[in-house]
């Protein structure tokens, strides 16, 4: 009586097997498998490219050393085909990309883009290589001419000081980065008429502490206000050993430890 | 309030799409059965036993059993008739049909050798019948075919839609 039902649903059972056998399989592509040039991608089907952060180097470095990624997109050619991705917000550090179709036995060139945020250690490498700069210290000077006259001159002043402070960390900048100068520029323009902004930027600190100076501000005019109080010959002490052949921070010589930045702010504006 | 920086990093990679994946080919060739003493037209239909090949045959990177899976065909086919000019009151074959069997060794894109046999129905010699006459036979052959479904316009004839492997 059971014999013939089994045998029924077990030949059932095999045809919906043989069935779903059938059935494409939409595996995502490995990225490291892209990267390593061990798989070839499908044709005239969409290609979905997945990977973790921690796969993608630029140069010798993970990327994830460099920046901290948010939004991950793609632009590809192929076969008279160009088309991109636009950046999507990714979640934790997987990532994917969907491109194509393309047609077969061509070749594909992809491009991944990584936006995101620097990463702490590479802006505190550049803030190394920014506070020595003469051009950031004569931006400061520049600063401290315009204290106590028309807002609009300080703040022609600040855009003069914002150029600087962008052109030299453009500079500063790894060269695999591209950094979104209006971006920056406009996020350092913000600082400006912020109310209670605090100046509390480490380096400046220790800076400051090196050649006997406090600077704890709260607004943008107390930060005039504490600029003008620095005189000429303190603002030469706090630039004098940062000339480009000395770029390294003196902190060793001093003694004084580098507290490091918890938040990397550039100027200290917070 | 923290100022940041907006920062991109571009990554080229590039890749190769693979080519078309064939479930079978559609060939047409000569074959050459030594005992017959004949050299016949066939056609075969190639089937590709291990899953769908490239259009053109890979070469080793991926393995040298993937290079034989590429090559190697089972075949299956029928002969059309005598084309060396023979006397068709000779011929050993039946109404000139036999079918073809064997294993089919891709060169190329285009090109194929295949071995195997030619089973026919024997015919009457010179008009007489004798004990042979009526009986099935098997003889070997061996020869070049041309995939037909390899030519542009027929290339996707039993090819994989989406190059996705099954």
């Amino acid at each position: 009586m059971n014999r013939v039902p089994n045998l029924t649903i077990r030949v059932l059972l095999l045809m919906a097997l043989s069935a779903g056998m059938g059935l494409p399989l939409r595996a995502a592509i490995p990225y490291s498998e892209l990267k390593a040039k061990k798989i070839k991608l499908p044709y005239n089907t969409k290609v979905v490219i997945a990977g973790s952060l921690a796969e993608v180097t630029i140069g010798d470095s993970k990327i994830s050393e460099l920046m901290q990624v948010q939004r991950v997109g793609a632009s590809y050619k192929s076969d008279g085909l160009e088309a991109s991705v636009p950046p999507a917000n990714i979640s934790d550090t997987t990532w994917s990309v969907t491109i194509g179709p393309f047609t077969e036995n061509s070749s594909v060139l992809i491009v991944f883009l990584f936006e995101g945020k620097l990463t702490e250690a590479q802006a505190m490498g550049i803030l190394d290589s920014l506070l020595p700069s003469p051009e950031f210290a004569t931006a400061v000077q520049e600063m401290k001419t315009v204290v106590g006259q028309p807002s609009a001159a300080q703040l022609a002043k600040f855009d003069v000081f914002v150029d600087a402070f962008v052109r030299l960390a453009l500079e500063s900048v790894p060269s695999e980065l591209t950094v979104d100068a209006q971006s920056l520029r406009e996020s350092l323009r913000r600082f400006y008429p912020a109310l209670n902004v605090k100046l509390s930027l480490d380096k400046w600190v220790e800076v400051a502490n090196t050649v006997k100076l406090q600077i704890d501000v709260t607004s943008p005019s107390e930060i005039f206000q504490k600029a003008k109080d620095l005189t000429g010959e303190q603002i030469n002490a706090l630039f004098r050993r940062n000339q480009p052949s000395e770029r390294q921070w003196p902190t060793r010589e001093t003694g004084l430890s580098r507290t490091g930045s918890s938040s990397w702010s550039l100027c200290g504006y917070r | 309030m923290k100022a940041s920086v907006d920062v991109s990093a571009s990554v080229i990679e590039s890749a190769l799409v693979q080519d078309l994946q064939k479930y079978a080919g559609f060939d047409a060739g000569v074959l050459y059965a030594p005992r017959l003493d004949e050299m016949r037209s066939f056609l075969t239909l190639n089937i590709y036993p291990m899953g769908p090949v490239s259009l053109t045959p890979e070469g080793t990177e991926v393995g040298k059993w993937h290079w034989l899976w590429e090559r190697l065909s089972l075949t299956f086919g029928y002969s059309v008739g005598d084309i060396s000019g023979g006397d068709d009151s000779k011929t050993k074959i039946r109404g000139e049909n036999a079918f073809v069997y064997g294993l089919g060794v891709r060169l190329n894109k285009y090109f194929r050798v295949t071995m195997g046999g030619l089973v026919y129905r024997t015919d009457k010699i010179d008009g007489v019948a004798g004990n042979l006459t009526n009986k099935l036979r098997h003889e070997l052959m061996v020869g070049p075919s041309v995939d037909l479904t390899a030519l542009p316009g027929l290339k996707t004839i039993f090819a994989s839609a989406t190059g996705e492997k099954r």
